[in-house]
């Protein structure tokens, strides 16, 4: 507000200072015709005033780079977790690591919870196949953040006891925001009887677990929600739901496909003849095997291979048109009686009759030229802000001064009749007399 | 007599209205504070021992209080063991590392065990003497201990109180609590009302035997467990 008013007193002054030369000729009687312009003058004064005003005033309230608010803004806490690249490790390293980071302090599991439906087997696959019946909910695992996991879910209480569902679990990465959310709380996972009903008439059920995201919390309590597909609108991602609103730890699939389907044993995970049934009933337990990656580790995908050719005797796959081995788009398949492929529009053992075959390709094509050179501005809002180093200290200590007979000697000192008592307080400067 | 008086600051609670009434408004922080209740467990730990906060010759003693009753112990995170705490006792903790606490044979909950951290960020600074007198105390009320089971997080900040905003009134069994939303930063709110002490989080979570194990979490650190004086007069100053 200082600043506000300071900008305005120089405007004016300026204005006035601009104004006197001629208020100075209006006293000095000058012709009509100089009234008119100094009417036109005095306009466009009053304009060119106005305008600053109307511009200083403006960017006093909205920007926050004319009128300093003292606002700070450090980066995330993600960020502010390192010192920043090139400053800690790994090398080059200029400051040595003050102590273990976080992170690492953090258990690298995240504990799920299945809640219900209670008396529900659960097991999991392993590299040999499915352990089945490794618990029952309601029952709780630590299962490793960042993999994906494929459960067995059988027994389900009041269904079909054939009803065997195959759902992935992705556990995500514990992130800034939800560490000390998976340090001290478990993620509850419960699959409902309306999942259950979408799962038998054929419906892709996802279910997504997030922490949200604390400034849209007006509870105390932190407290984790669920987003199911079939409870949100046609065409609405609930992962990309759920990141919006808070950050997500946990996501679960369920379709009623059967990973187990006798008689197609080519598909299916049983491919070796090893097989040793792994069951909890039998008090046999294996740990869960990660069948793929979870969460997001960068936001830029990597290079795609657009298509290639496959192996001796194998159909190249992603084909593309004329690339691999595969025929050039609008190549004709036509048989020579020799078995090669024979110009266009060879009848087989008859006369060629085709003198001209001609094809416009009309299609508008704009993909662009290639990119040589690419440039990307980002920008965190708000800005990275925060105080100055200090570099100017005064440091004034005062002592109270005393004259004869103003201090007393406490009496746990001994009086000041030779040394101090066992224990006592030992003034500065005279340790060792 | 209280010398050192101490007041909860907690995100799950059901405080009693006029207690907050009473306090009188606060006015806004003009800092930022780059930690909040969200902030990973030992990360204020680590940037308190980096502002030179942590001594490693003083145990700051911290006393747990539970409604109804219960067995507490400490993991030593040297020993890997869990050293029980006899009522009344209390344990030494350094400033700067976490510690793991388990809360077991709750009367109203057989069977349930809780396992919630304590991170000291400050210490008090009584008189060497009166060092186990005055204690930083974790009180854990009853609706805490059900939200925890319930899977609930619950954060707390103990703060030692600022004299001048100090509400004064007698302090009861209880030390004052509050109740803050979670869109609003704990930290600041209890730099708004005094000195952080500690950081007290407890959810459902159960640590598996290899977790509490993994040296990792907590890192070693050197625990002290105060027994409860047999003389109370042995604690007061010669």
């Amino acid at each position: 507000m200082m600043k506000q008013s300071t900008g305005l007193a120089t405007i004016w002054l300026v204005a006035e200072y601009e104004l006197r030369p001629d208020r100075n000729s209006d006293v000095s009687c000058s012709p009509p015709a100089n009234d008119e312009k100094r009417d036109v003058k005095m306009k466009y004064y009053f304009l060119a005033l106005g305008t600053l005003v109307v511009v200083c005033v403006g960017c006093a309230i909205d920007g926050q780079q004319v009128i300093d608010k003292g606002e700070y803004h450090a980066p995330p806490a993600a960020m502010l977790q390192r010192p920043g690249p090139m400053v800690d490790l790994p090398y080059p390293a200029i400051m040595p690591p003050l102590a273990p980071s976080p992170a690492e302090m953090i258990p690298r599991t995240s504990q799920v919870r299945f809640v219900g439906p209670s008396g529900m087997d659960i097991g999991w696959q392993i590299p040999t196949g499915f352990a089945e019946q490794q618990m029952t909910t309601p029952g709780r695992y630590n299962f490793h953040q960042g993999a994906t996991y494929r459960l067995k879910v059988t027994n389900i209480p009041g269904r079909d006891p054939m009803l065997v569902l195959y759902p992935t679990l992705q556990v995500y990465p514990a992130h800034p925001t939800t560490d000390a959310y998976l340090t001290h709380n478990s993620i509850p996972l419960q699959i409902t009887d309306e999942d259950l009903d979408q799962i038998e008439t054929n419906n892709f059920v996802t279910k997504v677990i997030y922490l949200p995201e604390p400034k849209f919390q007006e509870l105390a309590i932190a407290g984790v929600e669920t987003l199911v597909s079939t409870r949100l609108d046609p065409g609405v991602d609930p992962v990309s739901e759920a990141d919006r609103r808070g950050t997500i730890m946990a996501v679960m699939r369920i379709g009623n496909m059967d990973l187990e389907m006798p008689g197609d044993a080519n598909d299916m995970i049983h491919t070796v003849g090893h097989v040793q049934t792994i069951s909890g009933e039998h008090g046999q337990f294996v740990e869960p095997m990660p069948i793929g990656p979870a969460g997001i580790d960068s936001g830029v995908p990597n290079g795609m291979v657009m298509g290639g050719p496959g192996g001796p005797g194998m159909p190249p796959y992603n084909p593309v048109a004329g690339i691999g081995g595969v025929p050039a788009w609008g190549m004709p398949q036509s048989g020579t009686p020799i078995g090669l492929v024979g110009p266009p529009h060879l009848p087989y053992g008859g006369p060629a009759g085709l003198k001209s075959h001609t094809i416009y390709n009309n299609t508008r094509v704009d993909i662009g030229e290639p990119v040589d050179h690419f440039r990307q501005t980002v920008r965190h809002e708000p800005g990275i802000r925060m105080p100055h180093p200090v570099k100017d200290v005064e440091y004034v200590e005062r002592h109270p001064v005393y004259g004869p007979n103003d201090v007393s000697i406490p009496a746990w000192y001994g009086g000041g009749q030779g040394g101090m008592m066992p224990g006592g307080y030992c003034p500065p400067g005279q340790m060792g007399h | 007599m209280r010398i050192l008086p101490t007041i909860f600051l907690i995100s799950a609670t059901l405080i009693p209205a006029l207690q907050v009434s009473a306090q009188p408004p606060l006015p806004q922080s003009p800092y930022y504070h780059p930690l909040d209740q969200t902030t990973p467990p030992g990360m204020a730990g680590i940037w308190a021992g980096a502002l030179g906060r942590a001594d490693c010759h003083y145990f700051q003693p911290v006393q747990f209080r539970l409604p109804r009753g219960g067995d507490v112990s400490v993991l030593d995170p040297v020993s890997r063991t869990m050293q029980p705490l006899p009522p009344g006792a209390q344990a030494g903790l350094l400033v700067g590392p976490v510690y793991r606490i388990r809360i077991a044979n709750l009367p109203d909950y057989p069977g349930v065990e809780l396992y919630p951290t304590l991170e000291l960020i400050d210490r008090l600074h009584p008189p060497a003497a009166l060092r186990t007198q005055f204690p930083v105390p974790v009180e854990l009320s009853e609706d805490e201990i059900r939200d925890a089971v319930e899977d609930r997080l619950v954060t707390k900040i103990i703060y030692l109180e600022q004299p001048d905003l100090a509400l004064p009134e007698a302090e009861k069994d209880r030390i004052r609590e509050e109740s803050i939303p979670q869109n609003r930063n704990l930290m600041t709110e209890a730099d708004l009302r005094g000195r952080p002490i500690l950081i007290f989080r407890v959810g459902g979570r159960i640590p598996s035997p290899q977790e509490m194990a993994d040296p990792r979490m907590p890192p070693p650190a050197p625990l002290e467990i105060i027994p409860v004086p047999v003389n109370p007069a042995q604690a007061r100053l010669p």
